[in-house]
């Protein structure tokens, strides 16, 4: 197991500086000015250039492409991610706060998606072609077709606004608070809606696959009560392949919390994003988008290792 | 490869007619497809949004654009089906018009997608190699950005607009298609039927668009129906986001965005628009649900994609 940490480990690192790369080249090989871009728009004239010739010195865009590379990669390394052009903060004290509040949204998402979408696909399975299945894959179309804002804009509108019993928006830092909890009920079940009925389709294929194998014949044949067959020899082997996609949903409800923390006014790394797109701070952009996706790069080397944990085979591969 | 063929391993003619698959398989699933009631609901709607996109004048009898600041915020009346904006602009007019929009990005997104992906998939599983090493390691760090934030990301450099969150799409579905074809192809090409048609002197181009694309084109027809559903819903978060379609352009998701704050005086000119999008999608999702049944049960597509 340690050899099979230390080998994912180093695979990692090749991926993470990728990442940096596509990120960096993607803003710097853009078609027009990143400086421009960095400008803010409602400045007058005089001061425009006098601006743009300072944010070159700064940031180093007199140099050479590949000495610009060279030295952000470095200031990455030493966990340097720039400065604010708006608010002059250094990105990196700014982010761990944010990034502990979506991580919170994300977390009480995922407990929404996996809870629903694991047990009805589950439930699906067993009861396959029943109306329970029918019912619960509709709902599955449903949740996958549903734009997640206007669901969530719906929730805030009925349950926050005209009922009145959760808050519509905001959130005060920390989940484990009455209040706190109450502020992220609408966003979790708005961000773990999509991904439950993803959840629930994957799982109903996963139990399927294992049913009809024949140990589970066999359970049955030795007279094993049908919720035990289900639960001990069905379900453990079927949860395998659904931990994979758990970690890969993890990833896309963090990218997804972008759309719903601007709906809830959530403060979070989404919305520190798109506050960085509209004010055109390019260090705020690039930072953040590089910060997740390492995030993501972490969250899919865990998933690997518990994948490893569960099914030893995948360590000798 | 050639002693492996079914006659020398002593089949008769008649056991190996019956080994052969039954000829067209392309009807036999046309006709499961079009046995699917779903699938046929979904077609009848997306019919219909075709059918509005392009009559759009003729169904709206306000002009999408025109503003009454007299009568805004109001609610559904027989003048306005669907009430008014903050604008006082006819909200059904507006959704009318949206489906141009919703649709063409959809539909040109995916489409980008599905050429671009489908090209190197196909060149990168064929020829193998180098190339096939370096541009797989390029889709692996493409894929490690989590869900949408690829097209935030390219959004946010290239600037909004309607062909950029075009261009944005493209380049997000690409690793996906690129991978499932890769895959395919990289199965396909160890079989016999590729081998023969080499041996008879079909070259490289020739094996690739002739023998190798039509039998891989299964899931990526399934993955490119499904894909326009997410392009549209994407499209629609972008442009709600404020970084796709730019008002006062009746885009389904920029009109979202702008009266999301006006949410609690005229709920309708939030709610129709995003409604128009959730069947728009439902029936897409209907049809490629019903198109992967009919071709090829065992794909699942869904995870692919996530």
């Amino acid at each position: 197991m340690g050899e099979y940490l230390v080998k994912r480990l180093l695979l990692a690192i090749p991926t993470v500086i990728g990442v940096v790369t596509l990120v960096f080249f993607a803003i710097h090989l853009a078609p027009g000015d990143p400086v421009a871009l960095m400008i803010p728009p409602d400045l007058p004239a005089g001061i425009r250039e006098e601006r743009e010739a300072a944010i070159r010195a700064r940031y180093g865009f007199d140099k050479p492409l590949h000495v610009q590379y060279l030295t952000y990669l470095g200031n990455i390394a030493r966990l340097d991610l720039g400065r604010s052009l708006r608010t002059n903060a250094r990105i990196i004290d700014e982010l761990p706060q944010r990034f502990v509040n979506t991580l919170q949204l994300g977390i009480l998402a995922m407990m929404v998606s996996t809870t629903l979408g694991v047990t009805l696909g589950v439930i699906s399975a067993v009861k396959r072609g029943t109306w329970i299945d029918n019912a619960t894959m509709f709902g599955a179309l449903f949740g996958v077709s549903i734009p997640n804002f206007w669901f969530g804009l719906l929730l805030m509108l009925g349950v926050g606004l005209y009922w009145g019993v959760l808050p519509p928006s905001g959130f005060n830092g920390s989940i484990l608070t009455w209040e706190g909890f109450r502020h992220a009920i609408l966003p979790a079940i708005t961000l773990g809606t999509g991904s439950a009925a993803i959840l629930a389709r994957f799982a109903r294929s996963s139990v399927l696959d294992v049913i009809v194998q024949d140990y589970v014949r066999t359970a049955r044949a030795k007279g094993l009560a049908e919720r035990v067959v289900v639960l001990r020899h069905v379900l453990k082997n079927a949860l395998i392949p659904i931990i994979t996609l758990l970690g890969l949903q993890f990833g896309a409800v963090l990218s997804g919390a972008v759309v719903t923390e601007t709906v809830f006014a959530w403060p979070g790394v989404g919305r520190y994003l798109i506050t960085g797109i509209n004010g055109r701070d390019f260090p705020v952009v690039q930072g953040t988008v590089i910060f997740i996706a390492i995030g993501f790069v972490l969250i899919n080397l865990v998933t690997d290792l518990l994948y490893a944990y569960i099914d030893p085979r995948v360590r000798f591969r | 490869m050639v002693g492996d063929s079914a006659l020398e391993r002593g089949v008769t003619p008649i056991e190996l007619a019956a080994m052969r698959p039954p000829r067209s398989e392309w009807r036999q699933a046309a006709a499961r497809f079009a046995s699917n009631r779903m699938a046929t609901v979904g077609i009848a709607f997306l019919f219909v949004v075709a059918l509005v996109a392009i009559l759009a004048p003729l169904v709206a009898r306000h002009d999408p654009n025109e503003q009454d600041l007299l009568a805004r915020l109001k609610p559904p009346t027989a003048q306005h089906w669907f009430g008014t904006d903050e604008l006082g602009r006819d909200v059904f007019a507006r959704t009318v018009y949206g489906a141009r929009y919703s649709l063409f990005i959809g539909i040109a997104g995916s489409m980008g997608g599905l050429l671009v992906g489908v090209s190197i998939g196909l060149l990168s599983g064929f020829f193998g190699g180098w190339v096939d090493q370096l541009t797989m390691r390029l889709i692996d760090i493409m894929l490690s950005f989590p869900g949408v934030l690829m097209a935030i990301l390219i959004v946010s450099v290239l600037g909004p607009g309607l062909i950029n969150i075009i261009v944005a799409l493209t380049i997000w579905f690409t690793p996906t298609i690129a991978r499932i074809m890769r895959g395919t192809v990289l199965v396909l090409k160890q079989q016999d039927f590729v081998e023969a048609a080499r041996s008879s002197g079909a070259g490289n181009l020739r094996l690739m668009v002739r023998h190798l694309l039509p039998n891989a084109l299964s899931p990526i027809i399934v993955y490119g129906t499904l894909s326009v559903a997410t392009a549209i819903l994407v499209a629609a978060g972008l442009s709600f986001l404020g970084l796709g379609v730019q008002p006062p352009t009746p885009e389904w998701g920029a009109m979202i965005g702008a009266s999301r704050q006006y949410i609690r005086e005229a709920p309708n000119a939030t709610f129709f628009p995003g409604l128009a999008i959730f069947l728009t999608v439902l029936s897409l999702n209907f049809i490629g649900d019903a198109l992967r049944d009919a071709l090829d049960p065992r794909l699942n597509v869904w995870t692919a994609s996530s």
